[in-house]
């Protein structure tokens, strides 16, 4: 990333100056002197106030990448807040319980397509590489279907035998519930599972994401559960119209339970997103300002040190003349 | 005259193959899919009996709702149906090549005609 190759520069420059070596390559001094055709030396500060530049228009483009994740942060978190009712009746109904013991799990993860939104993907990852320790065991299966670009990217590294689907180029259009819907049709398709684990980043705050994790029982799994009572055994209490029987209502419920709580994580994982971006950005550009002041102060000490060895020449040059 | 209608989607195409017409209020299907919902009992929704998951039902519904509104409102309607996302299945270790990105749920839901008659 830009910001660390800066931060090795910066690195350069506290050392260069505690033991100047001017036969060592110009590029890692400061001081880089030039013999003239005169014999007068004189000590060139274009290379310092290059990176004077450089870092200026870095510092720039991180304000403006700030200002952008900001504006758009604002539009999807009203989306979000919306879309906290659409799961909340189905966690008061079927409960959440990730303590469930099941055999077959998949564990899908969501993560962002574009980079440079600080640690919000590394979490997520870590989160699902340990539910996946979690959940495995003899007998049982887990796997991953991953949404989005940094996660298949980090997982395929070490556990890509365990990668059921990956699904890219999510929010290239902004995200509405028939997307998203269609995708978690497609992952129904596709994979066969007891419980699904859905992880992602909740916004609670500009500054504060929690990683969370959802979990889907498929219709079987909440008959059995069901049996042994809690909130799933006062499911036979309630009136459900819109079904003949106990299995097909709950077979309903169950696809359009993960459609909503999909809808929500991806709603939520881009909002967290968005404020972790901006709050990279904004440190970014702190660390750029930083980096300048440093700068600043180095190519002063390199102007005036070569002013007064021109000094210096002209007056001894002057008092040998005379003197 | 009932008119003839392909399935929709390849994951369709895949699994089931078959046609299902709509015509006149009532469903004449070529084959009936045993779902698991199903079971030995006969009374499954008609959508769920041509292999619709309840997702794909509601989709169809929101999107025929969505084409009955007025002008303005349509075609901000219609920038809430875009679907776009690449899908790639694993096998081994290894990712097939991702599918071609789907195209808007709308044209997807377009290839039923329901006749309402009453």
């Amino acid at each position: 990333m830009a910001m660390v190759a800066l931060r090795r520069e910066g690195r350069r420059f506290l050392l260069s100056p505690m033991s100047p070596n001017p036969a060592t390559a110009a590029r890692s001094a400061i001081l880089s002197e030039e013999f003239n055709p005169s014999g007068t030396r004189s000590i060139s500060t274009q290379v310092v106030r290059n990176r004077m530049k450089s870092v200026k228009n870095i510092q720039k483009i991180t304000k403006a990448m700030k200002m952008v994740a900001a504006s758009k942060l604002r539009a999807v978190q009203i989306r979000t807040e919306n879309s906290r009712g659409l799961w909340q009746p189905f966690t008061a109904l079927l409960g959440d319980v990730p303590s469930v013991d099941v055999k077959k799990n998949v564990i899908v993860t969501i993560t962002s397509d574009k980079g440079l939104c600080g640690g919000i993907n590394s979490t997520s990852v870590k989160i699902s590489k340990s539910l996946y320790k979690f959940t495995s065991g003899p007998e049982k299966e887990t796997k991953y279907v991953i949404l989005g670009e940094k996660g298949k990217v980090q997982m395929v590294r070490d556990s890509k035998n365990s990668i059921e689907m990956s699904i890219t180029e999510l929010q290239k259009n902004p995200l509405n519930y028939t997307q998203v819907s269609v995708l978690a049709d497609d992952i129904l398709k596709n994979v066969e599972y007891d419980a699904l684990r859905i992880i992602f980043n909740k916004f609670h705050s500009v500054v504060s994401f929690i990683p969370t994790v959802s979990t889907i029982l498929s219709p079987e799994v909440v008959e059995r559960e069901s049996e042994s009572g809690g909130k799933l055994g006062n499911l036979d209490s309630y009136e459900i119209e819109g079904g003949e029987t106990k299995a097909e209502v709950l077979q309903n419920l169950a696809e359009f339970q993960f459609s909503c709580v999909l809808f929500n994580a991806a709603l939520e994982n881009a909002c967290s997103e968005l404020g972790a971006r901006m709050s990279a950005m904004d440190s970014s550009s702190r660390n750029a300002g930083e980096m300048l002041d440093r700068l600043t102060l180095t190519y002063n000490r390199t102007r005036q040190a070569s002013i007064t060895t021109e000094l210096i020449e002209i007056i001894s040059g002057a008092s040998a003349l005379t003197g | 005259m009932p008119s003839q209608s392909h399935h929709r989607g390849e994951s369709f195409r895949e699994r089931w193959g078959r046609r299902i017409s709509f015509g006149g209020g009532e469903l004449r299907s070529s084959v009936v899919m045993a779902s698991a919902a199903a079971g030995s009992s006969a009374a499954v929704p008609f959508w769920r009996a041509a292999g619709m998951t309840y997702i794909t039902y509601s989709n169809i519904c929101a999107s025929l709702v969505r084409s009955c509104l007025k002008e303005p409102y349509k075609t901000e309607a219609a920038t809430r149906e875009k679907v776009h996302f690449a899908i790639s299945k694993w096998a081994d270790g290894k990712p097939e090549k991702p599918t071609c990105t789907l195209r808007e749920a709308a044209k997807k839901t377009s290839s039923f005609q329901l006749k309402v008659t009453d």
